[in-house]
């Protein structure tokens, strides 16, 4: 299941835009969820365009969403080759995915009230126990946080963002949203039943080292 | 080892308090570990006065740490008998401490080096299997992130700063400190090591905000 680690250019290609991207999730005024599934759509509309992966259209992407200056990423982005570039690349929009989506699962499990955290935990268990499908899962968490047709139209904004959030799954395997699922929805849960405090951080500034 | 829920002012009081200090967090320039603990002591230093809880003293230092108007905390104050508000102290006290503990250990699986986190969660898994105490693995621990006499020198104030965060467990039961580990060091590392996946967001804002 592991995937081959990222050596040479390679690495420090994906290490700059990855970093970069996760310091600016802290600081930007858009949902994690909303930014990852912005720019995965715009990587995917650069590679779209025919010889993209030869030209510096889908570094323009990657400067922007790391905020990384543009020479250094051309550097290691000059020294890979067409097939590496494509590889790198997809590590990054699954490097997105994967944080958009669990800062998504970790905002409810964080936020909402304990009857509505209880309720998507039973639902997270369904389908980590392989008794619902994904998308049933996004359906029902869908329905406990906006349970009425009325409230959905009301805050359309939110639940289209979760929805967003949540359609980030299909860009990652299938056994690692499982894992995610098990950890936040289930373990953080859990965590806060235990001892009856229902709190949890919504921050983790960086521990010096 | 649920405790029974609170209700009314002791309740109103609580929550005020707890979501409070966790907004402050968000935006405070001060790591949570620091601020709990900062907090922590000026509570007990209340607690152990002769001015205990009778009067109004400790309500200064919820109000700082909530940046809850004082006037509110008071309304709910002033209803409470002696032996709720020292109930209600002894979960915000535990509240606060959770807080900073898990942000702590958090920033910990989020931050650390991949091979630290490696080593991390091996220790984490001889605490949590009851092979060492928590102050050795808090030891063992300290010695991975700072692992020469050199560094420990150069970055004494972090080190400073991480005894003061760990020893934020002495406010929580033991079965809580234990819970915290197997869902932070144990289960979002281990969630990282599957598919070399070693990045996970910092921040979990509000999805309803």
């Amino acid at each position: 299941m592991k995937l081959k680690p990222l050596t040479g250019p390679a690495l420090d290609l994906f290490e700059k835009v990855v970093m970069g991207y996760r310091d600016y999730m802290e600081y930007s005024s858009i949902p994690p969820w909303v930014l990852s599934h912005f720019f995965i759509e715009d990587l995917k509309q650069a590679l779209e365009e025919p010889g993209s992966l030869k030209g510096d259209a889908v570094v323009n992407v990657l400067v922007m969403a790391s905020h990384v200056d543009y020479s250094k990423l051309m550097t290691d982005w000059y020294k890979l080759s067409i097939e590496e570039r494509g590889m790198v690349v997809s590590r990054i929009a699954t490097a997105m995915a994967v944080m958009g989506l669990t800062s998504l699962l970790g905002s409810m499990a964080t936020y909402l009230d304990p009857r509505e955290k209880e309720e998507i935990m039973r639902v997270a268990t369904k389908y980590y126990e392989g008794k619902i499908s994904y998308d049933e899962m996004v359906s029902e968490i869908e329905n406990i946080i906006w349970p009425k047709e009325e409230e959905k139209n009301l805050d359309w904004n939110h639940v289209e963002n979760y929805r967003k959030g949540m359609s980030l799954a299909e860009y990652l395997p299938k056994e690692l949203v499982r894992k995610m699922v098990g950890v936040y929805l289930i373990k953080w849960i859990r965590l806060q039943q235990t001892d009856g405090l229902w709190v949890l951080p919504s921050v983790y500034p960086r521990f010096p080292e | 080892m649920i405790k029974e829920p609170l209700s009314g002012p002791a309740k109103d009081l609580y929550m005020k308090v707890v979501d409070g200090f966790k907004v402050s967090m968000e935006y405070s320039t001060v790591n949570p570990w620091d601020l709990s603990y900062m907090f922590i002591i000026d509570i007990r230093r209340i607690e152990m006065s002769s001015e205990d809880l009778k009067g109004d003293e400790v309500l200064d230092v919820l109000a700082r740490a909530s940046n809850v108007n004082y006037i509110e905390l008071k309304e709910d104050w002033d209803k409470l008998s002696i032996e709720e508000r020292k109930d209600v102290i002894h979960r915000i006290v535990g509240a606060m401490a959770s807080l900073g503990l898990m942000s702590a250990f958090g920033s910990i699986a989020i931050y650390a080096e991949p091979y630290k986190k490696e080593e991390i969660l091996r220790t984490a898994s001889k605490y949590y299997e009851r092979k060492i105490s928590y102050d050795e693995m808090v030891s063992e621990i300290e010695d991975v992130l700072w692992p020469t006499r050199r560094e420990k020198i150069r970055y004494w104030r972090f080190i400073e700063n991480y005894r003061k965060a760990m020893s934020l467990a002495v406010y929580l039961p033991e079965a809580v400190v234990r819970a915290i580990i197997d869902v932070y060091l144990i289960s979002m590392i281990r969630f990282q090591m599957f598919d070399n996946i070693y990045y996970l967001p910092s921040v979990y804002p509000n999805l309803l905000s």
